[in-house]
């Protein structure tokens, strides 16, 4: 018999809500991290193609999303990336693209990668939890993927071929070096920092 | 503090490991990256008398355009010029090649036109290898004869090529010869132009129709347009012949551009779709049956030309780009804004917020071929000539993301090798095309009066060398009595000055040049190798 209490404590847990200040600070950290995607989504960083295909860019609007995640759980990463994309939609292109599908595909990487409570142990500084943020943000990268191409090509009603080769090659070649190499760097260094300010290292 | 943090990284093996990492990507993107636009910094130069020229007010060419230039140069092989020699395009893309020598040409005008003071061989050659090439045998065998048309088949309507029913080379042609005139005073090709332009306007203001009923004011084809494939009209293809008018009535205070008024009003009330989309073809007469096949199932003639497939008008995004760009630069202003703002409503799609492409037909909005890469192309122009630049960002950022361009010497260039058998097409389109939005100038720019006057005015005539040799600016303020100058030289380097008698002073950023030397009306500036900002009074 499922007990709906259990499921509604459970999914508070996992989403960082069971108590009004965790709600709270979620919430807080999602619009931060909402605005500071949009403001740095305008940065532009120089880049180069590796064998003439991949594309080595420094992202800094991509890194907000798992950061967010890792230290404000599931619905603040999603928020952040949902959000942040449609935020940056409206502000610089003035419309919503494919019914918001392709700001659904970095709202998914922000929920995947913020589901385990990293922080609760010793945080970053166990290699077994950054490789543990490094997999699951992984997994939200593959699934980030396939919801975008998928909404492309079937929201968008883009050819697969021209997705492929000018909207998800590009996009894939720069997010798996900045999710999967600097994300958990700038996670661990957020998280010295924040332990050099908050005694107990923002962790709960 | 520095034996803490020494700590942290190293008790984490995966956190140090990762931080290696992290250093070494960033700042491999800070040292790969390839350098775009070096000496690019525009300066204010104060001269005793004029006060200050602030030089990025005046048109400004960037150095990796006129790399692509330095491509295309050598790119073609082109030695003799004689029209029979050309026998070997296939440097050129298979197919659109003559849209490709007239665009080709169309953008090296507006380039050439951003350093307006600099009318040497570096850019009058390539005119004449891109025209030479557009007139010869090699190209009638390939758009006319191996398609299967032929000149004694419609030879009672006087056709062929370069014939009186076949708009799309005689007007290319006809603007391709008028921009080198225009540019460059010289009338090598005036005969040539004059021969069509009267061809048009006979054909224009006709008053019997092809089959001897009366025209009604439209013409001999009764739309006031002409065709091209016989026997079908074209709103983009008429629009060059109706540019090359007015830019010969601006050079020559004629008046051939009023032939053309009946036609533009015609195709606005009859060769417009639902969404307000000019339709890519109307046929205005039956053609052979072995050209029937052009049209769809449903066909008509005389009548719109249909979409494969379907019972509905043919649109498309690269003709409606061509058409808007095209009257924009006639100074249609109000026709090309009305058009803009629905050809961007029907064919531009954005996948991010910062790319957007373009679909060629909205009926079909799932392929993806070589008419969307055009389409996508002409977007870019089109756009650019609107000064969208947005949308037009958002292009290049679509369409030049699977491409980087590099330097090889003096020479700039995308690599398209990621797109396979479509890559030998590609090559020089994709390559010409970022040169073309990327240039100065304007098709508007290009239609201004040009009087002898204009043509008095000093410019550089030679140069003893044009190995990596970059004009950025070459620019003569006539208001000022000034000559802007911003050049760079890899080699020791002079610039022979005509129209320049009385030189008074040659100023930098620093003050007085003294390098320089009159003779006559001439004046010679030398350069030993290095970035330079000139004023020269």
């Amino acid at each position: 018999m499922l007990n709906k209490n259990s499921v509604r404590q459970k999914v508070e847990r996992i989403i960082r809500i069971q108590t009004w200040d965790e709600a709270l600070r979620t919430i807080i950290g999602a619009i931060i991290g909402t605005i500071s995607y949009i403001a740095l989504s305008q940065v532009k960083m120089p880049s180069y193609k590796l064998m003439g295909l991949f594309t080595i860019q420094i992202n800094l609007a991509i890194l907000v999303i798992p950061i967010a995640a890792a230290f404000l759980g599931p619905l603040a990463g999603f928020l952040v990336g949902f959000l942040g994309t449609l935020g940056a939609d409206a502000f610089f292109v003035h419309q919503f693209i494919a019914f918001g599908v392709i700001n659904l595909s970095y709202g998914i990487l922000g929920f995947i990668a913020g589901i385990p409570h990293y922080l609760e142990g010793e945080g970053f500084s166990n290699g077994r939890i950054l490789g543990k943020l490094i997999m699951f943000i992984a997994v939200g990268f593959l699934a980030m993927s396939l919801t975008y191409l998928v909404g492309l090509i079937l929201v968008v009603g883009q050819n697969q071929l021209s997705a492929l080769l000018y909207n998800f090659l590009p996009l894939f070649s720069v997010s798996l070096i900045n999710l999967l190499v600097i994300a958990p760097v700038v996670a661990r260094l957020v998280e010295i920092v924040l332990h050099s300010i908050y005694e107990d290292g923002f962790k709960k | 503090m520095a034996k803490s943090y020494a700590t942290m990284i190293s008790k984490n093996k995966l956190f140090a490991f990762l931080l290696i990492l992290t250093i070494v990507i960033s700042g491999s993107t800070f040292v790969l990256a390839p350098t775009q636009s070096p000496g690019s910094q525009l300066v204010t130069i104060n001269v005793p008398g004029k006060g200050d020229f602030d030089l990025n007010a005046y048109p400004y060419l960037d150095r990796r355009v006129i790399g692509l230039v330095n491509l295309f140069r050598d790119y073609y092989r082109v030695t003799d010029l004689s029209n029979s020699s050309v026998n070997d395009l296939s440097m050129l893309p298979s197919i659109f090649t003559h849209y490709f020598l007239a665009f080709t040409t169309y953008g090296m005008a507006k380039i050439a036109d951003s350093t307006p003071g600099y009318r040497t061989d570096y850019y009058k050659e390539i005119f004449h290898k891109l025209i030479a090439m557009m007139n010869s045998s090699a190209m009638k065998q390939h758009e006319w004869f191996n398609p299967g048309f032929s000149d004694q088949t419609y030879s009672s309507l006087g056709n062929g090529f370069n014939g009186p029913t076949n708009i799309m080379w005689t007007g290319h042609y006809t603007l391709m010869e008028l921009f080198y005139y225009s540019l460059f005073h010289d009338d090598r090709y005036n005969a040539e132009i004059q021969k069509y332009l009267d061809q048009w306007n006979s054909s224009l203001t006709s008053s019997t129709l092809w089959d001897g009923s009366p025209s009604g004011g439209l013409g001999r084809w009764g739309t006031g347009l002409i065709p091209c494939e016989p026997y079908i009209v074209f709103v983009q293809c008429n629009s060059i012949p109706f540019y090359t008018m007015r830019l010969y009535d601006n050079l020559h205070s004629t008046n051939y551009q009023k032939a053309s008024l009946p036609g533009i009003e015609w195709w606005q009330k009859n060769m417009v779709d639902m969404n307000g989309i000019p339709i890519d073809g109307y046929y205005v007469a039956q053609p052979l049956d072995k050209h029937k096949g052009q049209g769809g199932s449903d066909q008509t003639y005389p009548g719109y030309a249909e979409t494969k497939g379907i019972s509905a008008p043919k649109v498309s995004a690269y003709g409606t780009a061509w058409i808007i760009m095209l009257y924009k630069g006639m100074g249609m202003t109000a026709l090309a804004d009305k058009l803009y703002s629905s050809w961007k409503q029907q064919f531009v799609h954005y996948s991010s917020s910062d790319t957007a492409y373009v679909v060629e037909s909205y009926y079909y909005p799932h392929e993806f071929g070589v008419y969307d890469l055009v389409s996508n192309l002409f977007a870019y122009f089109c756009s650019a000539e609107m000064g969208d630049s947005v949308l037009n960002n958002k292009l290049e950022n679509w369409f030049y993301s699977p491409f980087e361009g590099s330097w090889r010497g003096d020479k700039y260039m995308f690599d398209t090798s990621i797109l396979g058998s479509q890559s030998s097409f590609a090559f020089p389109v994709i390559n010409f095309a970022w040169a073309w939005a990327h240039s100065e100038s304007t098709l508007g720019d290009l239609m201004r009066e040009r009087d002898d006057a204009y043509f008095e005015y000093p410019f550089i005539k030679d140069e003893s060398t044009k190995e990596e040799l970059f004009i950025n600016q070459a620019y003569y303020d006539s208001s000022r009595g000034a000559f802007i100058l911003t050049v760079e030289a890899a080699n020791y380097t002079a610039l022979t000055f005509e129209n320049f008698p009385n030189v008074q002073g040659v100023y930098t950023s620093q003050g007085a040049y003294t390098g320089w030397t009159q003779n006559g009306s001439k004046m010679a500036l030398t350069l030993n190798p290095g970035v330079y900002s000139f004023v020269i009074i």
